[in-house]
């Protein structure tokens, strides 16, 4: 089964090229007929419901994929036409079916799961089809020198988009495996051999490993291309997280359907290598944009790599601020700080970098606590202080001395 | 006088009548894709599913001077609506167009359809003509073929 679902797999790929090359129809029914023939022969050797779920999904897929070509298979095919050749084909898997002693409602549940993978699978195509073309556009658009609004909008636009769809795309991609997982309700190590060989079929057919390798080359290229910001990097850090935590969930499941094949084992450690890239760059990227946007903003520190750099370079560059608040105009001290309140702090780095920062465990709750502080001390060294506050001291003081004259005035009074 | 006028009329008329051979029309010969076949060692080409057989070494010299290696060859045949067979195999420049006779095949015409060898040739039922594709090249331009030549398409 494993053998034959391998060429058959093949045998899809090639015919998918049906629409795209100049062919002879001899070729295309040729082809048809290939595929029959093979899926006659799974469903000869079909020993599971998911076999049979599977082979009817296939039946389903040539029964669409050759739907345009029906004219000319009924005149070409000899003695069925197109039509009986495929309801020839279901009686025999029905036979099976029926060989097998398959409970109807277990084979239904297997069917909707199955109509449910293929609907991901789908997706998972045409969102990769969509993506390739939105990663055009922005290296176009990236390259292109002319930087009006309309021009830097629409690129804004587009990697809006395509982030969307890298996140869409990876969440398919793992819902996609969990369904193909859920249609056999058990735990791999409960698994039979039979039961392994026909997960690793529907694994192959549905072109996991490549897609999700496809996901993280992609989230590559998107964190390659330029022109992003900051709170691109933030969504970008969060997906990367999330991505290494499913596959952290997956990859051990994948692994040991795959146990056997040399190849697949590979393919595991190429996806393990590939997302050790992504996080790499990734975690880089982050300290980079952060540090571009204290730049930008007139905050240079010495250069940082993780949350340690960060937290001891950032502290230690408002400290000396504070301290040398004393040496410098009043105006310019509260200029600086209000740039740095308006650009980075207030907008930037504490609503977005840090929470996010400390969610992903690339900051601890006390470094946070300990670059809010700083700043706090910052704000307080730079703000004068309020004629109310001076108002209120002197209100207090004034009752301090008026309560201690009274006091005084009465202790005669009280002698007399 | 006018009766007997009518009277050989009409004797005419049943006389050519009796001597045109009676026709069926119309009849469409055609076959919906080609035929791919090799010659066994006599050169003989078996079209099984039209239970046809030809001798093929002819053929093979003719076009590429080589009656020895004929099993090494394969032939793409098809049949169009008029009855014509039209023949050719890789590494051919030309497609013939046969037409049937008492136990042979007849050439009708050669039609030379490219300069270079054939990589890939296939054969195409598109209503009256054939269409010659090359299976290996994407977008390359197809001729349309009938048994006077190319109808459709520029010589390759």
């Amino acid at each position: 089964m494993k053998t034959t679902l391998h060429i058959f797999v093949l045998f899809l790929i090639s015919a998918s090229y049906l629409n795209a090359r100049q062919m002879s129809d001899r070729l295309i029914v040729n082809k048809f007929e290939e595929s029959v023939k093979e899926l006659c022969l799974f469903a000869d050797s079909a020993k599971t419901v998911q076999d049979c779920v599977e082979i009817s999904s296939m039946t389903d897929e040539i029964e669409v994929k050759y739907a345009e070509k029906k004219d000319l298979l009924d005149r070409a095919l000899y003695p069925d036409d197109y039509r009986k050749t495929i309801e020839k084909l279901r009686g025999k898997l029905m036979i099976r079916r029926n060989d097998l002693g398959i409970i109807e409602a277990q084979y239904i549940r297997i069917t909707e799961l199955e109509m449910h993978v293929l609907v991901l699978s789908n997706k998972v195509d045409s969102l990769s089809r969509e993506n390739e073309k939105l990663l055009d556009i922005v290296k176009r658009l990236s390259i292109t020198t002319a930087a009006n609004k309309s021009h830097i909008d629409s690129l804004q636009m587009i990697i809006n988009k395509l982030q969307q769809n890298l996140k869409e795309r990876d969440q398919v991609v793992f819902s996609l495996v969990d369904s193909l997982f859920l249609q056999y309700d058990k735990n791999i190590a409960d698994m039979t051999d039979i039961e392994k060989h026909s997960m690793y079929g529907k694994l192959e057919r549905r072109n996991v490993f490549t897609g999700l390798k496809k996901s993280i080359e992609d989230n590559l290229k998107f964190l390659r291309s330029t022109n992003l910001t900051p709170n691109d990097y933030v969504e970008i850090t969060r997906q990367n997280h999330q991505f290494t935590s499913q596959w952290k969930g997956v990859g051990p499941k994948l692994a040991n359907i795959y146990l056997s094949g040399k190849k697949k084992n590979n393919e595991m450690e190429l996806i393990d290598s590939i997302l050790v890239v992504w996080s790499k760059e990734v975690d880089r990227s982050n300290w980079t944009s952060l540090n571009t946007l204290l730049n930008r903003n007139g905050i240079v520190l010495k250069p940082f790599s993780d949350g340690d750099e960060f937290t001891s370079h950032f502290t230690a560059y408002i400290d000396t601020l504070v301290k040398n608040s004393n040496q410098e105009p009043e105006d310019i001290r509260a200029k600086r700080f209000n740039t740095f309140n308006d650009a980075v702090w207030k907008n930037n780095l504490k609503p977005t970098w840090l929470p996010m920062l400390v969610e992903l465990g690339k900051l601890t709750v006390g470094q946070k606590n300990k670059i809010e502080a700083a700043v706090d001390s910052w704000q307080s060294a730079v703000t004068p202080t309020s004629p109310i506050v001076y108002a209120v001291i002197i209100i207090f003081t004034l009752a301090i001395i008026l309560s201690l004259a009274m006091r005084f005035r009465k202790k005669p009074t009280a002698q007399a | 006088m006018k009766t007997s006028f009518y009277f050989l009329l009409c004797t005419v008329v049943f006389i050519i009548e009796g001597c045109t051979p009676l026709t069926l029309r119309p009849a469409d010969f055609s076959w919906p894709t080609d035929i791919v076949a090799t010659p066994d060692s006599s050169g003989t080409i078996q079209l099984m599913r039209y239970k046809i057989a030809f001798n093929s070494k002819p053929l093979l010299f003719e076009e590429l001077k080589d009656s020895t290696h004929v099993t090494k060859y394969t032939l793409h045949v098809i049949r169009d609506q008029n009855g014509y067979y039209f023949i050719t195999a890789k590494d051919f420049k030309s497609v013939y167009v046969f037409v049937q006779g008492e136990g042979v095949l007849k050439l009708e015409k050669k039609i030379t359809v490219s300069d270079k060898r054939l990589e890939a040739p296939g054969f195409n039922q598109k209503g009256s003509f054939i269409q010659l594709v090359n299976e290996q090249k994407e977008n390359e331009p197809s001729l349309l073929l009938s048994n006077d030549g190319i109808q459709e398409g520029e010589k390759k």
